[in-house]
């Protein structure tokens, strides 16, 4: 570095007041939006059903390859008071359950997943939580399939909750090949 | 400062935690969190294999009731291993779904000559007519008709074993979810788990192809 490129004493290089700056401003923002944040009303998906103190949003099926399908859906406790989820059916299957809810989804975490299918009875949620089922992290099995579920159709799903009764919500079958839909 | 990351010992050692029913409080041992380190130097987007596990040699039953030598009959030719079993509601038909539309985006000479190999780690149900009209389902628009392989569940687990993969328990359910990608030159450099999306297993497949 040259003489005629040191900065005057006292005084700053531009750069570093100019990226001094642009913290302080970050800095700000970050407030502001964190303040903002903590004060917003959670909002639903337009397509939640709701219904007592849950809603349920995001359910599709993937179209099965055999007489076995997966349905996932997303399920938010929007009421002051616990609920649980006692039971699901379908009337495009002859049985249907819950597996592996509430598990982490797959990230690599472990390197490899199991594939398990552990039954899942009974999904409690307090007020104010989200459970979402996804591929690796949780489904809802449909055994005995009748037909064929056709991409761009929609199937019924019936959760039975505790308080909140029976909630029925339309799941959009999507192609085998499809991409998992992002919520 | 990055890692070299990933041993097959150590997804092997991690696979077997998540075989075994893993649960926060067991001890997963060092080796887990190596493997999910992130190798940002990596050129695929999936698990790049260190070091690069050779195309494993079984013979088992196809979908026509034929003998097939896996190493013998895929030599050579970019080929897609996984084991899994058709009522498996889950993790095979997204990971199968994916594989097939890569493979429908994927360049000509890939799509003309790759060779995806499903093994059954439910024999008992998964009868060769049944593994053939599975894989119909996803190889209908596809060049390379997909093979399906089975036999008694000793054979199963042997492929499993010479895969390098974790043995399936509890009548096929629990099993591995790696899509196993081996190149042309009989070795594999990368693998993709059962929630890695098409997009990313079309970037790796031509880099793997070799």
């Amino acid at each position: 570095m040259s003489a005629e490129q040191q900065p005057e004493p006292g005084k700053l290089p531009v750069r570093l007041v100019i990226a001094m700056l642009a913290v302080i401003v970050g800095a700000t923002a970050l407030i502001v939006g964190l303040t903002r944040t903590d004060t917003a009303e959670p909002t639903l998906p337009s397509d939640a059903v709701r219904q007592g103190g849950i809603a349920v949003y995001g359910a599709y099926v993937r179209e099965p390859a055999t007489d076995t399908a997966a349905a996932y859906f997303a399920m938010t406790n929007v009421g002051d008071s616990s609920d649980t989820l006692v039971a699901v059916s379908s009337p495009v299957s002859t049985s249907a359950m819950l597996h592996d809810v509430g598990k982490d989804e797959l990230n690599g975490t472990g390197g490899m997943d199991s594939g398990s299918m552990t039954p899942t009875p009974e999904v409690e949620l307090k007020p104010g939580e989200t459970v979402t089922l996804a591929p690796t992290a949780g489904h809802m099995m449909l055994e005995g399939v009748s037909g064929t579920l056709e991409p761009g159709s929609t199937v019924n799903l019936h959760l039975v909750f505790e308080n909140a009764g029976t909630i029925t919500v339309k799941a959009h079958v999507i192609a085998l090949t499809d991409p998992a839909p992002t919520s | 400062m990055y890692r070299r990351i990933r041993t097959v010992a150590a997804l092997l050692a991690a696979a077997l935690v998540a075989l075994t029913g893993c649960s926060a409080a067991e001890d997963s041992g060092g080796g887990v969190a190596d493997v999910t380190a992130v190798n940002d130097n990596s050129a695929y987007r999936g698990i790049e294999m260190q070091p690069e596990p050779p195309r494993p040699e079984f013979t088992l039953t196809d979908q026509n009731g034929d003998t097939y030598d896996f190493g013998a009959q895929t030599a050579d030719t970019p080929t897609i291993l996984y084991f899994g079993y058709t009522h498996c509601p889950d993790v095979c038909p997204l990971i199968m779904g994916q594989v097939s539309s890569a493979l429908s985006q994927a360049p000509d000479e890939i799509k003309s000559e790759l060779q995806v190999v499903f093994v059954t780690t439910d024999p008992a149900t998964d009868k060769p007519a049944v593994l053939g009209d599975y894989l119909a389902k996803f190889d209908a628009d596809l060049p390379v008709k997909y093979i399906g392989l089975t036999g008694s569940l000793d054979e199963v687990e042997a492929a499993q074993e010479a895969a390098g993969v974790p043995v399936a328990e509890d009548g096929g359910k629990t099993h591995s979810t790696m899509a196993i990608y081996y190149g042309s030159a009989n070795k594999s450099h990368v693998a993709w788990l059962a929630n890695t999306s098409a997009e990313d297993i079309l970037h790796d497949l031509p880099i793997g192809v070799k």
